[in-house]
């Protein structure tokens, strides 16, 4: 939103690698986007992930698994193993969860068509492909790794544009130097710290609560011994 | 080595809880006695384990992005 607000008159994105998910949807709230040759967008399908406490382990999904699972389930009924499909079905969410699953599907998709018709596609002709590119990126891949490029970009109908070798040339030495910032914050907090701590007075050490005083006693003499 | 390194970690932060009666949960991560993240997250999870703390937050800049700092802070 802050993107959007300080952009007043024209608001692009430069991918220089990825910018997959819910980065695809914020890219999709400007007016341009520039990929370089390397660059990927990615689908907008949630990822949900909950414990499955029957068998102790964490899952993760995408909705759109869901449809197709359910497809299975009636074809086995309709056409394969009735007992296979029961089992299968024993397995499953409860009916309102698994609903509720599916339509988080469409909040993407309501998100992204409402972000593309204010600035990307805002002019009336275009209004209409918004809805299009939404359904088609939240629900028309089979997996949420998939590879957008520029040109399935250009496809959906994004405004798409190559990045050239200078413009990219540019972007990395950006990126390096925004790293090259960021390593130096961090040493400079580093450097807080240590004074922090050189500042405290030498007695506070010897003030440990008990079980830490234990804890580090404990680890001394494990030393001790192993030595 | 790494658990005289951690260890350290956790007597440092042990000791500035007690000086100023908080301590940054970012300044705890930005210490040079770990060696990964894990070891920085154990040490803070150990703190609040031997003291009597809440977490809280405090604001640190307001405009134009608003950020915070996690603070482990004693009870009073």
């Amino acid at each position: 939103m802050l993107f959007r607000k300080f952009g007043s008159e024209e608001l692009n994105f430069i991918i220089p690698r990825w910018a997959k998910s819910a980065a695809t949807l914020l890219v999709c709230s400007g007016d341009k986007i520039f990929m370089s040759p390397v660059a990927e967008l990615g689908p907008l399908d949630p990822q949900i992930t909950q414990m499955n406490l029957l068998e102790g382990r964490v899952e993760q999904f995408s909705p759109i698994h869901i449809g197709s699972t359910l497809d299975m389930i009636r074809e086995e009924f309709e056409s394969g193993s009735e007992k296979l499909a029961k089992g299968l079905m024993e397995r499953l969410q409860f009916p309102i969860t698994l609903g509720g699953f599916l339509k988080s599907c469409e909040v993407g998709e309501q998100y992204l068509t409402k972000l593309l018709e204010t600035r990307m596609l805002s002019n009336s002709e275009e209004k209409s492909k918004s809805k299009s590119i939404a359904k088609r990126l939240t629900k028309g891949y089979a997996d949420h790794g998939f590879c957008i490029n520029i040109d399935e970009a250009k496809g959906l109908g994004l405004e798409v544009f190559d990045l050239s070798e200078e413009e990219l040339n540019i972007v990395w030495e950006l990126h390096r130097l925004n790293d090259k910032k960021r390593k130096i914050q961090k040493e400079m907090h580093k450097d807080k710290v240590m004074d922090m701590i050189k500042e405290l007075p030498p007695e506070l050490l010897d003030k440990l609560p008990k079980p830490l005083k234990e804890k580090l006693e404990k680890v001394k003499s494990t030393r001790k011994e192993e030595e | 080595m790494k658990f005289r390194t951690q260890d350290l970690g956790l007597r440092f932060a042990s000791a500035l809880l007690m000086h100023h009666g908080e301590v940054s949960v970012e300044d705890i991560r930005a210490m040079p006695f770990f060696k990964n993240f894990d070891e920085s997250e154990a040490v803070i999870k150990a703190l609040q384990r031997m003291f009597n703390v809440e977490i809280c937050t405090k604001k640190v800049t307001a405009w134009p992005i608003p950020q915070w700092k996690e603070l482990i802070k004693l009870k009073e």
